[in-house]
């Protein structure tokens, strides 16, 4: 199992490697500079703005210097927010996407599960149907639209629940996370159902009901981990899509989390800014990921084993 | 009173009746088989006993345990008689088992649940009942996971967690099917003994009447859902009075016996199609760091069809792999039609892969359900490049399905509209359509039943004596073997142990696995 975790690390340094490269000289080509701007600086003024960032200097030279300073943890400065370096950018806004990523994680999981446990039980039943129809309705509704709908049912019309903010006024945590959740809820129902259904029909479940257990516990000890493993599957994945695609639900409810910067960011070709957060979430991805397959493998004892080869 | 009894038996899907008027009668500790082909109903009628039939299925008539009605039994009583009273062991060891659980959560469970016990008490009897089917280290295996056991070893495990409980009536759904000769006569065995012990009533459910024949006295015969005829294994096999069982025995004696006429054929002045020296291969991380072949000597000439027989993980796929150029040999001198076989991707790769082909075990998973039979079949022709133009494929097509007998017309069709047998034909003539040298069939009836499987290996013979080809033939089926043959080597453990002409292999086996093998070969019954 250690091997494994090594060998994984180490396949992530070319991969972050790959993404660092691209996205520098991706930003780099982009049209405009990040100071262009509708106010025309004096071409004295802007010459000594790009002297002070080094961006007089050739690309490759700024390429190697940026991987330098990322050596040393050093994500540089921002072009556009003076004075302030990156990395304190994204230790402000953080805590509240994590926050929100995670509440949005946990009422996915919960609701996912269950419902996917409850369609699977009686297969093209009205419960399967209506569970399944809401779902595929969770997958295609944007969270750009949700999330102002629900501002307008919950928010408005009924007047139950704050309609922006975070931590300020009780219960206006619920509808971001709703919003941000709702899509990945659908998701894990969808996944839980079929891994359920796919294991129902295997041989040894049919071993199990003829020891002549309850139903209960076939479900419970012998069915649920492979309904989960899907799932399990599909964490590493969810959890870097919950952290950043938080923009647009950020946006919607005015939460000042990491998400608004990284659309600033490539607005403004604030190239920092934008390779920060990049490299920030692909390593966030990578990581995820690995975890997502330990838990596989905790999940499911074949899988261990093939990791011993 | 019998222990168990059924009455008119019916079991209706919404679309179909599949069990009809099924009666039988089971004594305390007796030995019942149930012979049929696949579809005849027999599963079906095990898992009635059981009330675990499909949730679309619907039983009715009478299934009477130890004078208890179990059809319309509610579920909860039901449930209690199961594991508890009425036990079952099912074909597949390999996913019969739990993946996620280890052997010791499985085989406790029913003792917690039926009998109430503790765990440190229940643990106790799992051990015993790990001794008891004689598995290795019962200890240590109650920690351990299912694909950590082998094919036998889980089919011992599967026998502990049903009769862990101590039921009255074990229901055996083709036990030993998925499993080598040798370890197939150790369960039959151990079945036995478990029988004899502990008094218990054994439904043995087969398709394959010599295993019947080592285990039970007497026995029904299914066919198309009802009982045709019973009476005792050997009268059954000898003087079947029923058409359909006479059909069905007529086949299995064929298997062996029928095709013996061709070994009088002298291939010996024949052209060599295949030459294999001193070939060792393996695989690039070996397991137990050997390799898997070491010091292959083989010949095959034209019209020759030779057997290679060993147990799973002898190494027989690999050779065939080898033979296909799907992995590289080690060392070793391979020979085409005195022609050195070379690596993949040098230039006469591509002929070279045309003069070989491969016919699979089970033609359920081998034709891709996506591509029509004339797709299906025109795909390796024009990769080949043996047809010019679209007219004369298509009747390169429609010779190839009237070489394996098949309605030329069905090309549109697709795999799923087509039975076991024909998707095998289809298998065949997909293998025909290189116009190759040499054949290789992998277990290639294993996965058919008995009528069916003696068509097919008419069919094959036939092919390699029309079309002048080598075959060869791999199997761990020796009563197949037997009939196909002319010559046979026997695998074991990566090397050709013994390698003679087949009357003489089986007459006089010299060496001691073939031997073991032998011995272990369930028989037909003897004559009345």
């Amino acid at each position: 199992m250690i091997a494994f975790i090594s060998w994984r690390v180490l396949q992530a340094i070319p991969v972050l490697l790959a993404v660092v490269t691209a996205t520098f000289f991706l930003v780099h080509a982009a049209p405009g500079g990040p100071f262009d701007s509708e106010r025309q600086l004096s071409p004295q003024v802007e010459q000594q703005l790009k002297a002070h960032y080094h961006l007089d200097q050739p690309l490759s030279r700024q390429y190697v210097a940026y991987l330098g300073a990322l050596l040393q943890g050093d994500l540089g400065p921002s072009f556009r927010y003076p004075g302030r370096r990156i990395n304190d950018i994204l230790l402000q806004g953080l805590p509240k996407t994590i926050e929100l990523a995670s509440y949005a994680l946990l009422f996915a999981l919960l609701c996912g599960i269950g419902a996917g446990l409850i369609a699977a039980r009686r297969p093209n039943s009205a419960q399967d149907r209506i569970t399944m129809a809401a779902a595929m309705i969770g997958i295609c509704m944007p969270s750009f639209l949700l999330g102002p709908l629900l501002v307008l049912v919950f928010g408005i019309y009924l007047d139950w629940l704050p309609v922006t903010g975070w931590g300020q006024l009780p219960g206006d945590k619920i509808l971001p996370t709703i919003t941000l959740g709702a899509a990945y809820t659908a998701y894990i129902a969808r996944l839980c159902r079929a891994g359920l259904l796919e294991v129902m029909n295997a041989d040894f479940i049919r071993t199990a009901r003829a020891k002549g257990i309850s139903e209960q516990a076939v479900l419970r000890r012998h069915a649920l981990r492979g309904a989960l493993l899907p799932v399990a599957a599909f964490l590493g994945p969810a959890i870097a899509g919950l952290l950043s695609g938080s923009f647009i639900v950020e946006t919607v409810f005015q939460i000042p989390g990491i998400g608004r910067f990284y659309i600033q960011g490539a607005f403004n070709r604030d190239y920092t800014l934008v390779m920060g957060m990049t490299i920030f979430f692909a390593t966030l991805l990578v990581l995820l990921n690995l975890l997502a397959d330990i838990l596989s493998a905790w999940l499911d004892p074949r899988i261990r084993m093939e990791y011993r080869q | 009173m019998a222990l168990l009894t059924l009455q008119e038996l019916n079991i209706d899907f919404p679309d179909k009746n599949v069990v009809r008027d099924v009666s039988l009668e089971l004594d305390h500790g007796t030995t019942l088989g149930i012979i049929g082909e696949s579809g005849s109903g027999k599963s079906l009628s095990g898992l009635a006993c059981l009330g675990l039939l499909p949730p679309t299925a619907r039983a009715s008539g009478s299934i009477c345990f130890n004078g208890e009605e179990l059809i319309g039994m509610p579920a909860a009583r039901l449930r209690r008689l199961r594991g508890c009273h009425i036990a079952m062991v099912f074909q597949d060891a390999g996913t019969a088992l739990t993946p996620w659980s280890s052997i010791g959560t499985q085989l406790i469970e029913p003792l917690c649940d039926h009998l109430g016990l503790r765990r440190s008490e229940a643990k106790r009897r799992a051990v015993a009942m790990l001794e008891e089917v004689r598995l290795p280290d019962p200890k240590s295996a109650l920690s351990r996971y299912p694909h950590e056991f082998s094919g036998g070893q889980r089919q011992r495990i599967l026998l502990a967690i049903a009769l862990a409980a101590e039921p009255e009536l074990l229901i055996a759904d083709e036990p030993t099917t998925a499993l080598d000769v040798t370890v197939q006569a150790q369960i039959l065995e151990l079945l036995a003994t478990l029988q004899r012990e502990r008094g218990l009533a054994l439904l043995f459910i087969s398709h394959d009447l010599a295993v019947i024949n080592q285990i039970a006295e007497q026995a029904v015969v299914m066919d198309a859902g009802q009982v045709v005829e019973r009476g005792s294994v050997r009268s059954l096999f000898h003087t079947p009075r029923h058409p359909s069982t006479r059909t069905l025995m007529r086949s299995i004696a064929d298997r062996s016996t029928a095709r013996t006429a061709q070994h009088t054929d002298d291939s010996a002045h024949q052209p060599t199609v295949l030459s294999v020296s001193g070939l060792s291969a393996g695989y690039p991380k070996p397991r137990n760091g050997k390799r898997v072949l070491h010091g292959i000597d083989l010949q095959l000439r034209r019209s020759e069809i030779v057997a290679l027989v060993g147990e799973s993980g002898s190494g027989k796929s690999t050779l065939a792999r080898v033979l296909l150029q799907l992995i590289p040999a080690r060392t070793g001198e391979l020979q085409l039609l005195g022609e050195a076989l070379v690596a993949p991707h040098a230039g006469s790769h591509r002929r070279q892969r045309a003069r070989v082909q491969m016919i699979f075990q089970d033609p359920y998973a081998s034709l891709n359900p996506r591509l029509c039979i004339a797709e299906t079949l025109a795909e390796p022709i024009r990769f080949h490049g043996l047809a010019n133009t679209e007219k004369e494929l298509a009747v390169r097509v429609a010779e190839l399905l009237e070489a394996v007998e098949l309605d030329p017309n069905i090309g549109s069709r697709y795999p799923h509209a087509f039975s076991g047998g024909q998707r095998q034909r289809i298998a065949i003539a997909r293998a025909l359509a290189t116009e190759p040298e040499l054949l290789i069939a992998d277990e290639p009836v294993s996965a058919l039943d008995v009528s069916t499987q003696c068509a097919i290996l008419a069919l094959l013979t036939k092919i390699v004596h029309d079309r002048q080809m080598a075959m060869l033939l791999i199997s761990h089926d020796l009563d197949m073997v037997r009939g196909m043959a002319q010559r046979t080597a026997v695998i074991y453990r990566g090397e050709l142990v013994e390698q003679a002409d087949t009357r003489v292999l089986f007459a006089s086996p010299r060496h001691e696995h073939t031997r073991q093998l032998l011995a272990a070969s369930p028989s037909l019954p003897a004559p009345l």
